[in-house]
């Protein structure tokens, strides 16, 4: 025995009784191991969704939106000073609609000195038929400077061939979404037909094929050099529809693009308004995580409380043994808080290594193949704050519903307790 | 003669499950090496008496004075010293820490008094063993001993700070007349070594041989 008293016998009880012991420190254990692998698993699925939902979504999308003035017509303005006439036009058609912008490389030049602005793509969408052979299918190709494109999303990550880079070596290169290569029979180097409302057709060679994992990208889209692009539709070498920015935060997209809308003269539609419905799933996913992990350890609070106050109350014994002997309320308080402490420290070590190691288990493990889904393993992200969040709740949760039943216990008279035996 | 203990007008209730005056008004002194026994019914309240005398239970009324300072109302923390220094305690069920060995049982009130280190304490608790002819269980768990042997080793730890006066409840109520005679015997040579001891007892043959008896019916002392 030592010269620390309280330690010692605090010591001697939970190496005396090592079953109780090893089943309170497990109750701690599994606890935070649940809610480390829980909250990886399902901050991971959010994060891979979101990921998803997102990658083919700029930050901030600037575009000539059509809007038609149908409030007056040339009748109107021809008869207006008519008396006693009323001139009404029915089903009024608009004038010719240009979709491109103007004075692109102005507004490029300006968007660069911007600070908040990371990349900047000015991008030419066109509608086109993909043929080859009999097979024709309709789809939307985006003419773009494949490396200004690519500082905007990884597209390398969901090439399943060829490489992204490789579009600007070749002219008439073309990097196709996997459900169109594949309704088509398309491989790397194979030749496919495109034609446009304009009544230009032109061969292009297949330099990749990308899948995002989702059915209107993967079987619609398609990357070509703007060149191409604008050779397509006929147009001149400024001819664009839309330039796509990335910010340095993404979380400031709303009130830059209302700055981008009022200084350019053009719609800028941020990615959060442009993908509410994600925001929506968002919100519900991360209000679902919080409320499954609060859940989770709430139980496992309960838990370790239950057991913490049964074992002292199986000590109350000798808590009257040690008053009697002159120990005071705050050498019991202190013997029995060593104890949760100790309980609390190593279960929520152990927890968080065993939540660690099945966290990394369920990253190891094969999601089921799918030619929609571009997932090879159960998403898991391995995030330092909630580990040491769990080792910091195990603790507390552990001191506490030690500290409460001995607190209690410390103020009985030891009569009181030996009476009750 | 030097008092050991005093207690004046001492008056307790209890409130659960119905009102009732347990202590009614008792007075009485002991003095240095006198061997009390507290005899009478069950229900006459001397247990609650003994646990009032020995700071154990807070609740009464009245005036107890150990070693002529006063410890009624005294904080939690002076009571702690006042136990430890001045008192031991021997219950009817040897209550020793089961988890412990019978060396560490003895040695713990010292180790908590800190009035020697901890490798004298360790040689008291040997002699106070061996006075008890249990220096040859000091290695075994407290768990594994009889109850006789329990009950001689929770004396040695009652003595291990060699306190003024030592209160026993129903020392050998729960012992065979060989084990009884045993301890019989060690608080004898107890008192004649100087030691004060009120012991609380149903046993007629162990309170005929004491010194003095107090005797209580209904919560008074007569005598």
């Amino acid at each position: 025995m030592t010269t620390n008293i309280n330690f010692s016998i605090a010591k001697v009880h939970l190496v005396s009784r090592k079953r109780q012991t090893l089943i309170v420190m497990l109750g701690v254990t599994f606890g935070i191991a649940m809610f480390i692998l829980m909250i990886s698993f399902m901050k991971g699925a959010n994060k891979y969704l979101q990921d998803a939902m997102l990658s083919s979504a700029p930050d901030i999308r600037i575009y000539n939106d059509v809007k038609t003035n149908y409030s007056t017509s040339i009748a109107d303005e021809y008869y207006k000073n008519a008396n006693n006439l009323l001139t009404m036009v029915h089903h009024p058609k608009p004038k010719q609609v240009t979709v491109n912008l103007k004075n692109v490389q102005g507004i490029i030049n300006s968007l660069t000195n911007n600070k908040e602005v990371v990349a900047v793509s000015p991008v030419l969408s066109a509608i086109v038929f993909f043929s080859y052979g009999q097979v024709q299918l309709n789809g939307m190709v985006d003419g773009v400077n494949i490396q200004e494109e690519l500082k905007l999303y990884s597209l390398n990550e969901k090439m399943v061939a060829g490489k992204a880079e490789q579009l600007a070596g070749k002219e008439n290169g073309i990097i196709l979404g996997a459900g169109i290569a594949g309704k088509l029979n398309l491989k790397l180097g194979s030749d496919v037909n495109l034609l446009t409302a304009a009544g230009v057709n032109k061969l292009f060679k297949v330099v990749g094929i990308f899948k995002f994992g989702i059915g209107t990208i993967d079987n619609v889209k398609a990357y070509i050099n703007i060149k191409s692009a604008q050779q397509l539709i006929k147009k001149n070498k400024d001819h664009y529809t839309e330039i796509r920015l990335k910010l340095a935060n993404m979380d400031h997209a709303k009130n830059l693009a209302l700055l981008f809308a009022r200084r350019y003269n053009y719609k800028a539609e941020d990615w959060e308004t442009a993908n509410s419905s994600i925001r929506a799933s968002n919100i519900v996913r991360n209000v679902l995580t919080y409320v499954v992990s609060i859940a989770l350890l709430i139980v496992a609070g309960f838990g370790i409380y239950n057991t913490m106050n049964m074992t002292i109350a199986s000590k109350m014994k000798d808590i009257a043994i040690l008053k009697t002997a002159g120990f005071t309320g705050k050498d019991i308080v202190t013997i029995f808080s060593l104890q949760s402490l100790s309980i609390g420290i190593v279960g929520s070590l152990s927890g968080i290594s065993i939540g660690y190691l099945l966290s990394y288990i369920l990253s190891k493990v094969p999601f089921p193949r799918s030619d929609l889904i571009n997932l090879n393993y159960f998403p898991v992200i391995f995030e330092v704050k909630y580990y040491v969040f769990g080792v910091l709740f195990g603790l507390l949760t552990a001191f506490i519903a030690g500290l409460m039943p001995s607190l209690k216990a410390s103020k009985l008279d030891p009569v009181t307790i030996l009476r009750g035996l | 003669m030097e008092k050991v203990l005093s207690a004046k007008n001492i008056n307790k209730y209890f409130h659960d499950p119905q009102p009732f005056h347990v202590l009614k008004d008792i007075s009485l002194t002991v003095e240095k090496a006198e061997f009390v026994a507290l005899v009478g019914k069950s229900g006459c309240g001397k247990s609650s008496l003994l646990y009032v005398l020995s700071t154990l239970d807070k609740n009464y009324d009245g005036m107890i004075e150990i070693n002529q300072c006063p410890v009624t109302g005294l904080g939690e923390q002076e009571l702690a010293d006042v136990r430890k220094k001045s008192i031991g305690f021997i219950f009817q069920f040897h209550y020793l820490l089961q988890d412990f060995t019978v060396l560490q049982n003895v040695m713990i009130p010292a180790l908590k008094l800190k009035r020697f280190d901890a490798k004298t304490i360790e040689q008291n608790a040997m002699k106070k063993l061996r006075q008890m002819g249990m220096e040859g269980f000091a290695g075994k768990l407290a768990g594994n001993l009889s109850g006789g042997q329990q009950q001689r080793v929770a004396i040695a730890r009652a003595m291990i700070n060699d306190p003024d006066i030592l209160m026993a409840d129903e020392p050998t109520g729960n012992l065979d007349s060989a084990n009884s005679a045993i301890i019989f015997d060690i608080f004898s040579e107890l008192v004649e070594q100087g030691n004060t001891i009120i012991a609380v007892t149903h046993d007629n043959d162990f309170a005929g041989k004491c010194t003095r008896i107090i005797e209580m019916v209904d919560g008074r002392v007569i005598n």
